[in-house]
């Protein structure tokens, strides 16, 4: 039902419908605004991810093909790639800085700017919920991966485990969240 | 498939890396070089990107969604409507110039330091994005950050921070650069914050060994008076 109005609301930005565009900012920007402030941790740098995710969208909306996948899965992974290359850059910064503290945490008001919505609090549940049956190695190889941007071999180092324990651990709590998340609602 | 292809179980484990954006530079070639050998209509590789790809989109639906700010929407759809008629590549532009400015910034300090909304120069953001410049941090003091963003062979420079009370009695900071080793030290520029904050254009010339700041009287001076309270050898 989602995906289908997602569909309808695609294909009439496909045809400049400026309405559309402004239906799926309102219905998506708060939540991939979520994830951008999640990732990089500053208010302003995930705006900007946001504004260009769509904007992106806008210029290319064959960028999109719906039988790839929903539309949300495919915004939220085009904000998730901008926010790895904005940690990454970062960091590559970081590490020619010769003063290398930790990053501050620029959270101070989100708390008043939520946005709950009750469909999308039940999908967050049902998400939660899954992540917590997987062991917990498994939970922080991807937790780390996916909100903090490291590739596997950071991970590796961070948390001290062999190379080869961490790919089998993506490997391993992916199948499981894919089996929890996909295949028991199918 | 055939039998010097890489195997869709094989395939798989860096497919779910992949989707997190997690493979190592080797690997993610490696995972590309195999999609185009299994070519563009191999089911099993579509559905193993779809599947994983839906899976890393329901952990974005963790987060909890975060208003944007007042405004963001009327500014999204001005940006397209420029975008249609053409004026895509300044708008680009200037996004790519605050973004390198914000990460070079931030890199160097931590986010706080990071210089972010309308009031930050437009001129400093065109300074700091430019390739080759770099920022020179001064050791952290209390709550206080200050740094210096400069550019080789030029003596503009951009000295930033946060967390910096302002100085009592209508002093102000004042930045001083040491050209050489065995010379002494130059004002390059006055500056006070603003509610803590500092972005301000200063001085320093085309090349030097140290930047030092201390508070001087209004105005400035020609020599420090005061003991210097940040302090960098470059």
């Amino acid at each position: 039902m989602e995906d289908a109005r997602d569909h309808d609301l695609v294909r009439r930005v496909k045809q400049r419908d400026e309405e559309a565009f402004r239906d799926l900012f309102r219905r998506y920007g708060p939540l991939a605004n979520g994830l951008a402030v999640r990732m990089v941790r500053h208010r302003f740098v995930a705006e900007e991810i946001v504004q260009e995710a769509f904007l992106s969208l806008w210029r290319d909306p064959a960028a999109y093909r719906e039988e790839r996948g929903t539309f949300r899965s495919w915004l939220m992974s085009t904000v998730h790639h901008r926010a790895v290359d904005a940690i990454r850059r970062e960091e590559a910064q970081r590490r020619r800085s010769r003063e290398a503290e930790p990053a501050e945490l620029v959270l101070g008001d989100i708390g008043q700017s939520v946005v709950e919505e009750v469909d999308a609090a039940s999908s967050r549940d049902q998400v939660r919920a899954a992540l917590q049956e997987i062991p917990a190695e498994q939970r922080q190889v991807l937790m780390k991966m996916y909100f903090e941007g490291r590739t596997q071999s950071q991970v590796a180092e961070e948390l001290g485990l062999p190379l080869g324990t961490v790919k089998s651990g993506t490997l391993l709590g992916m199948r499981r969240l894919k089996a929890m998340l996909l295949e028991d609602h199918s | 498939m055939s039998s010097d292809q890489m195997s869709h179980e094989a395939l798989e484990e860096l497919i779910v890396a992949d989707v997190l954006d997690g493979l190592d530079e080797a690997d993610r070639t490696r995972l590309w070089a195999e999609l185009r050998r299994h070519g563009p209509d191999c089911a099993e590789c579509r559905r193993l990107l779809e599947e994983y790809g839906e899976v890393a989109g329901a952990l974005a639906s963790t987060v909890s969604p975060v208003a944007l700010s007042e405004g963001a929407e009327e500014r999204l759809l001005a940006e397209a409507r420029r975008s249609a008629g053409g004026l895509r590549s300044r708008r680009q532009a200037t996004m790519v110039a605050v973004a390198a400015a914000i990460a070079l910034i931030a890199g160097s300090l931590g986010y706080a330091l990071a210089p972010r909304g309308p009031a930050v120069p437009s001129s400093f953001l065109a300074f700091v994005a430019q390739p080759g410049t770099r920022v020179i941090a001064f050791p952290a003091t209390g709550g206080q950050r200050l740094a210096v963003a400069v550019r080789a062979g030029q003596r503009s420079a951009w000295v930033v921070g946060t967390g910096m009370p302002t100085p009592p009695n209508d002093r102000v900071y004042e930045l001083w650069v040491q050209p050489t080793a065995s010379s002494g030290v130059q004002p390059a520029g006055t500056f006070t914050p603003k509610d803590g904050r500092v972005v301000a254009p200063v001085t320093v010339g085309s090349s030097f060994v140290a930047l030092a700041v201390s508070i001087e009287p209004p105005g400035g001076s020609r020599q420090p008076t005061t003991q210097p309270i940040f302090l960098t050898k470059t």
